[in-house]
């Protein structure tokens, strides 16, 4: 970030809104393709294909963890 | 290709249906839904029933106290009748919850969309009526703080349940029955709560159900692993709908008692719990519909015209039930069975069997004439008969075969006492006050199945039409 301005505040995370599922699958899609890995989507309802989209496949759920701070990131 | 388009040509498909009526939006869904809960001030009906259903579970509270304190001689039991109202209750309010689990689970692995709007109330009409209907047997005992015993824990005392008893088999199809549809209806739960949490105003309400919402954010992990998880619960739930009734059936079909010794009683009890249930849903329903006029939306004509066919489908397997049962006495050619049949006819209590028969073989029929199941006063009376009538079926099978059993010495005439009355009249109460403190507290249908099915809809008939009209066209 090194082209952000010093007195400009750091930039944390972008976040976008969109109308329809669909669009959202597909830009979860093409956000995961262009080699990111800390990002969430968010719907009101469930959305299929939409954890696919992300890669979210694992369907493991461990025996110990620590409380996933991800979504903060 | 060539061999998957084949497969789909011959596949009966589902016709698309819109089960949501008017114009409506992802936020005028919440609003309405949430509105219900979160609106400071509920109707005057909702103060009414409440404050009713408050004053008549004193009453059972009441019954409780002086059962507890005197012994089980309060009521109308004795011998023969061993058996009397307080196992006919349970077995009716046992049958009243299954409707809830069969819609949230097995219309749920059906893909049944337009079960969306009905599963929260249903269910959480299943929960209050197993508490009603456990509350008897465990009272039964006579000793009801003993009544852990019925479980096998390991104990000083050497003394074990009866596990060839199934009364046995109960405490354990019971329990598991509770277990689950509490833990599938809060799993359900877990998205609207967070959604009032969304839109709480006060602190302390905003407070409770965010703890409420166990960290419900709506990201899609979240929605995968719940996903998961009420799949898992709906594929465990979905052998309860039979399992549960069917053991409850064994109660009597392991008997040698005649007219409870026949092989028709687990899936004759399966249909009429179903029966009973869902005519149990639309007694609760229908006014639901009415104090609440902005959920008429959600719940349709179409809604209640599909209920009422299920009811006359179940009333039809059980009103078969009652035909092979005079039939199952008279093939036998046993004395008793036979006499067993003279008595329902001809007996003391002959006209509880022919108000049985009206109610659940001959009144239903009417389900038959499509404009009678969008009819909203028919289907109330309806439900009612129905309710009454799925009550005098047990009281048929109970104290009519135990007053008239082998020895005519032994025989009897059972009659409620003041106390049967007060505690069963007193369960309503509890019924009708827990239903009405669950619309205030949490969100009568499923919100964001509803927006689910907003979403799939304006991807079968499109944006910005009326989806109404559309799916009329599409029959």
């Amino acid at each position: 970030m090194a082209h952000v301005a010093d007195e400009s505040p750091k930039l944390f995370g972008i976040v976008a809104e969109f109308d329809d599922p669909d669009v959202l699958i597909e830009a979860a899609t093409k956000t995961r393709v262009a080699g990111y890995r800390k990002f969430d989507a968010y719907s009101p309802m469930p959305v299929h294909g939409l954890a696919e989209a992300m890669h979210f496949e694992d369907v493991r759920i461990p025996w110990f963890r620590v409380p996933d701070l991800d979504c903060l990131d | 290709m060539a061999i998957n388009s084949i497969d789909s040509s011959k596949r009966t498909r589902l016709v698309p249906q819109n089960f949501i009526d008017g114009e409506h939006s992802y936020t005028t869904i919440s609003e309405i839904l949430a509105g219900v809960v979160l609106n400071p001030k509920p109707p005057t009906v909702w103060f009414v029933a409440t404050g009713l259903g408050f004053c008549v579970l004193n009453v059972m509270l009441l019954a409780v106290t002086y059962l507890v304190l005197t012994g089980t001689g309060v009521w109308g039991n004795n011998q023969p009748t061993a058996w009397a109202w307080d196992i006919v209750n349970f077995v009716w309010w046992i049958g009243i919850g299954h409707a809830g689990t069969l819609i949230s689970a097995i219309l749920l692995l059906m893909r049944q969309s337009w079960r969306n709007s009905i599963n929260r109330f249903a269910e959480a009409m299943t929960i209050f009526a197993v508490m009603c209907a456990g509350l008897y047997p465990l009272l039964h005992t006579g000793r009801p703080w003993l009544d852990y015993w019925l479980f096998p824990y390991a104990n000083t005392l050497g003394m074990w349940p009866q596990t060839r008893s199934p009364l046995e088999w109960d405490v354990f199809a019971v329990s598991t029955y509770f277990t689950i549809s509490l833990l599938f209806w809060f799993l359900g739960l877990i998205p609207d709560i967070a959604t009032l949490r969304d839109r709480a105003q006060h602190p302390l309400v905003k407070s409770i159900y965010g703890l409420a919402s166990m960290g419900w954010i709506g990201s899609a992990k979240h929605w995968f692993r719940y996903e998961q998880a009420y799949n898992i619960l709906a594929g465990i739930s979905a052998p309860l709908v039979l399992s549960v009734h069917t053991i409850v059936s064994f109660d009597f079909a392991v008997g040698i008692v005649p007219g409870w010794h026949t092989t028709i009683f687990p899936p004759y009890f399966v249909a009429g719990a179903v029966f009973a249930g869902f005519a149990m849903v639309l007694t609760f329903g229908l006014p639901l519909r009415s104090v609440y006029p902005q959920i008429k939306d959600f719940i349709t004509e179409k809604h209640l015209d599909w209920m009422a066919k299920i009811l006359l489908a179940t009333g039809l397997i059980v009103f078969y039930g009652y035909i092979l049962e005079m039939f199952y006495g008279w093939y036998s050619g046993n004395t008793y069975e036979l006499a067993l049949v003279y008595n329902r006819l001809f007996g003391p209590y002959k006209w509880f069997y022919y108000a049985l028969i009206f109610c659940n073989g001959i009144f239903p029929q009417l389900c038959w004439v499509p404009q009678l199941r969008r009819n909203v006063p028919f289907l109330f009376v309806l439900s009612i008969i129905v309710g009454i009538g799925m009550w005098l079926e047990r009281f048929v099978i109970i104290p009519m075969s135990l007053t008239r059993d082998f020895l005519t010495s032994s025989w009897g005439y059972y009659a409620p006492t003041e106390w049967d009355w007060a505690l069963f009249i007193g369960t309503m109460g509890f019924f009708v006050f827990l239903l009405f403190m669950f619309i205030k507290v949490l969100p009568i249908i499923n919100i964001f199945e509803m927006r689910d099915l907003l979403m799939k809809n304006h991807h079968q008939f499109g944006h910005g039409h009326d989806g109404h009209e559309n799916s009329e066209e599409a029959h």
